[in-house]
């Protein structure tokens, strides 16, 4: 069993000071010691963004894929060899526009992976241009005048395309994130995190302060599927008035590896037999 | 002897199954035999053909000519009559008016009241199949036992009476055609053991598995379904996690993280799921995660012309993704080389860690051949796999993934072994999978992904191209359009015309020095390329400054027929090769009927 300073790297993380990222990735670590995960027995996927760079900042296996396909990889890791905890982290443009296609889908299949997104609502790495998250309003590079189109809703769009667990926290409260990832990676099946992450840079509306103020911790029964929606949909009726921090959703249902069945055995058999049924 | 059957219907009135089951019934005599399906990109509506070839030789190739049609449907008849060799035998349903058709004198028709046969019986409409593949076999006075046994193979699941009723009328038909033909176009007699008939697909597949493969990812695309489909079937058995994704590029994502994760896997798709899996060809190669794409060509650009063939595709597999680095193209010639080169595939990911990329296509991934395959030539290489014994790390520190080494190749571990921790990354790195901006470190790991790699491919004999036959004349050819090639050789031969054919389904990296000295023991070369731009010949000049003497292109929609290949072959010796490019684009037969919406018959 591996505690926390085994997951750590000489390496310092290139993110700017006070970036959201930093408390991630100490959430992160200290989620995994806790739940006692092995450094060869892990694996951190993440795709690229400021907070794509994470795995090389966690001393376990990891894969630096490419924009918006962390899922697939993800998934590939996982069907392969479903003994490892398969753990991705990327940004909202990475998982919610350039992988929206995955995103949605990854909830369909409910594979045994937890997916953290870090959730800052613009576009870090890239320099300030709009993200499918950025309120409406806001002033980006891309739109200079303020986004005009609303926003892209992760949780909502969890629930409606069958997710198992749904849950939300912020970045600057370590004890609740750290909470949030060991529920979710202690949850069997697919468990996303939208994680609230302050960009200090390029998001002077979405800070830490705005977080300690709007968000706050919920109680709500998560078997409750009305009630999920309702908390799911709560930032945007009330205008990120008000936003639920906590597990928003959750129940079971058998995993992608348990439906189509992953790869466990390594025997290879003979096609004698294959070949005589094409005569 | 040879002989050609060709059975035209209406799509989904069953000529594929009835075809296939006619190839299996010679194969499993000893003939051998090639199965060519044609078909629009409709499913209803628009019109079938195989085409069932047999020989007591080695064959490779379909005929634009045949002996026998079997026409299921009216249209059929219209269509394939002047396809018939002089002759040649028409079967056709009772109920079809042919007045209006001008059936040629010489060719004999055989009207078989299909559905009268099935009333009689009181079987079912489904089983016109049956009829028709009996009527086939009673042209050449075949044993129709072979038949009746493999109806009881496959109907048995479905009960006795069904066994019973097919049988019955695939007596009913086989006596009816005997008396109505008179005398048997031929006789064929069991001559051998039986063969495996299989298409490049599931040869692929076989292949594939044969080696190790655990994991196929694939979204539906033609012609490379159908190895999905094969891959399905085999899941249970053979331990497959097989995934149909949400698109290709989480199918190419799929693979590259289950290799990653130890398992071999493969992703498969067309020319227009693969520009989609382009992004992901450099991911792989610059984390160097092995990995197989498999690609079976259709006619492009685009959408095209779905189920058709073509050889279109060999720049797009070289141009996939941004950047310089190093891939293997390899595009099998036949069934053999599919089974042998899917194995191959896989070992040459494993051992230079670079993406695969191997190329089929239509005509060879749909076609199905007879084969005799040998799995135990298939053997497992995973180069500098490590997966036990890894020397303790220091506090923090990360395995050595991309280690600096004589050979380009570094140790390669999986997740799950202690001692291996480190980030395979799509980013430049150090030799710990560390990100770098460092220009010397960049251009090391450049240097080791590339140019010392490749010092070690060019010592693999599957570098160099195959050579068949030994006249200094040679038709050029590369992956499948090995097969007519083959068939157009002995058919020069027959005429008293010696040719070799130059053979490469090696595509990529390509060694002047492996090639050269083969090349240049030819006095004149003819590249046959089935595209328009001979992208093979201006690949081959860029690389080895080799060019063809003349080039050949079809880009039709369809293989070249052998016949085809020896017509330029002959005008080309006749005329001293004075001619630098040839065009082959028309057909003997008339296909006006893949049109159907302008036929009203
Ligand atoms: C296919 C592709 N398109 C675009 C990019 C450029 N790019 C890199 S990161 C990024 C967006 C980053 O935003 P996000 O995913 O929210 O991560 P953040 O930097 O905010 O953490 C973009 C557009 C890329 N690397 N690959
Ligand atoms: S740009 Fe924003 S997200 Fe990126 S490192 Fe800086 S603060 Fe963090
Ligand atoms: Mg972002």
């Amino acid at each position: 069993m591996a505690g926390i300073l085994d997951f750590n790297v000489p390496e310092k993380p290139q993110w700017c000071p006070g970036c959201g990222d930093f408390g991630i990735l100490a959430g992160v670590k200290k989620a995994f010691a806790e739940l006692g995960l092995e450094t060869h027995n892990t694996v951190v996927v993440s795709g690229i963004g400021c907070g794509g760079k994470i795995p090389h900042y966690i001393r376990t296996y990891g894969y630096e894929g490419l924009h918006g396909r962390l899922l697939p990889l993800a998934i590939g890791i996982k069907l392969a060899n479903p003994d490892l905890t398969v753990v991705g982290i990327g940004g909202d443009g990475d998982g919610i526009a350039e992988g929206g296609n995955h995103f949605h889908h990854t909830f369909r299949y409910n594979p045994d992976i937890a997916y953290f997104l870090q959730d800052n609502q613009v576009y870090g790495l890239t320099t300030g241009q709009t993200s499918p998250t950025s309120h409406k309003g806001m002033r980006t590079k891309t739109n200079p005048d303020g986004v005009k189109i609303p926003e892209a809703k992760p949780v909502p769009l969890a629930l409606a395309s069958g997710a198992t667990f749904v849950a939300t926290t912020f970045s600057g409260n370590l004890k609740h994130m750290v909470e949030m990832f060991r529920l979710a990676i202690q949850h069997k099946g697919f468990a996303f995190v939208d994680v609230y992450q302050p960009c200090v840079t390029w998001n002077n509306i979405n800070t830490y302060e705005y977080w300690s103020k709007h968000g706050y911790i919920t109680d709500h029964d998560p078997t409750d599927f009305k009630k999920a929606l309702e908390k799911a949909y709560e930032p945007y009726f009330t205008n990120w008035e008000k936003v639920p921090l906590g597990v928003i959703y959750k129940y079971e249902r058998n995993t992608m590896e348990e439906e189509i069945g992953a790869n466990k055995e390594e025997t290879i058999r003979d096609i004698e037999e294959d070949l005589k049924e094409l005569m | 002897m040879e002989l050609a059957f060709k059975i035209g219907a209406l799509a989904g009135e069953g000529a594929f199954v009835a075809g296939r089951t006619l190839g299996r019934i010679f194969a499993r005599v000893g003939y051998n035999v090639v199965g060519y399906p044609e078909y629009p990109s409709l499913i209803r509506g628009g019109h079938n053909a195989y085409q069932v070839l047999i020989s007591d030789k080695k064959i490779n190739s379909p005929r634009e000519m045949v002996d026998v049609v079997i026409a299921v449907n009216k249209e059929a008849v219209l269509f394939h009559k002047d396809s018939l060799n002089k002759g040649g035998i028409l079967i056709y349903d009772a109920t079809i008016n042919d007045e209006k058709f001008n059936i040629r004198e010489d060719i004999k028709k055989v009207k078989i009241p299909a559905m009268r046969i099935i009333n009689e019986l009181k079987a079912s409409p489904k089983m016109k199949n049956t009829v028709f593949v009996a009527s086939a076999l009673a042209v050449v006075d075949f044993d129709l036992n072979v038949f009746l046994e493999m109806l009881k193979e496959e109907f048995s699941r479905k009960g006795e009476e069904v066994v019973r009723l097919n049988q019955e009328v695939a007596k009913k038909a086989y006596e009816f055609t005997k008396q109505s033909i008179g005398k048997p176009l031929l006789e064929l007699p069991k001559i051998g053991e039986a063969s495996p008939y299989l298409s490049g697909n599931e040869a692929v597949g076989l292949g594939a598995i044969k080696a190790g493969l655990k994991v196929y990812a694939a979204y539906p695309m033609t012609p490379a379904s159908s190895l999905l489909h094969f891959m399905v079937q085999k899941a249970k058995k053979h331990n497959l996690t097989v995934v149909q994704t949400e698109d290709e590029i989480a199918a190419a994502n799929l693979a590259v993280g289950a290799n990653f994760a130890g398992k071999r896997a493969m992703a498969g798709t067309s020319g227009g799921g693969f520009a989609l899996m382009t992004e992901t060809v450099g991911m792989a190669a610059l984390a160097e995660t092995p990995v197989v794409f498999f690609l079976a060509q259709r006619t492009g650009p685009s959408t095209g012309m779905p189920t058709w063939t073509e050889q279109a595709d060999l720049f797009q597999a070289l141009g996939a993704s941004q950047g310089d680095f190093l891939r293997i193209i390899l595009a099998p010639g036949n069934v053999e080389e599919a089974f042998y080169l899917a194995g191959e595939a896989l070992n040459l990911a494993e051992i230079y860690q670079l993406p695969v990329i191997l190329m089929s296509d239509k005509f060879l991934a749909e076609s199905h051949f007879t084969a005799k395959l040998d799995p135990n030539k298939i053997k497992i290489k995973r180069g500098k796999l490590v997966l036990e014994g890894l020397p303790p790390l220091k506090p923090g520190e990360k395995f050595k993934r991309y280690e600096l080494t004589e050979d380009g190749i570094s140790p390669r571990t999986i997740p799950g072994v202690p001692n291996g921790e480190h980030v395979a990354t799509s980013y430049e790195h150090e030799e710990d999978s560390s990100t770098t901006e460092h220009f010397e470190e960049r251009a090391k790991q450049v240097e080791k992904r590339w140019e010392k790699k490749i010092v070690h491919i060019k010592k693999e004999e599957l570098t160099k191209p195959k050579v068949y036959g030994n006249s200094k004349i040679a038709i050029a050819v590369w992956g499948s359009q090995l097969l007519p090639a083959l068939d157009a050789q002995q058919m020069l031969k027959e005429e008293g015309i010696e040719v070799s054919i130059l053979h490469f389904h090696w595509l990529f990296p390509l060694f002047k020095e492996n090639i050269e000295p083969i090349w240049r023991g030819f006095e004149k070369i003819v590249m046959f390329e089935n595209n328009s731009s001979s992208q093979f010949s201006r690949l081959l000049r860029a690389e080895t400054s080799l060019f063809p003497d003349v080039l050949v292109n079809k880009y039709n929609g369809r293989p070249f027929f052998p016949e085809q290949m020896k017509e330029v072959m002959k005008d080309l010796i006749n005329s001293n090769f004075s001619k630098k490019h040839v065009k082959v684009t028309q057909e003997k037969e008339n296909y006006e009927y893949y049109k159907p919406w302008r036929y009203k018959i």
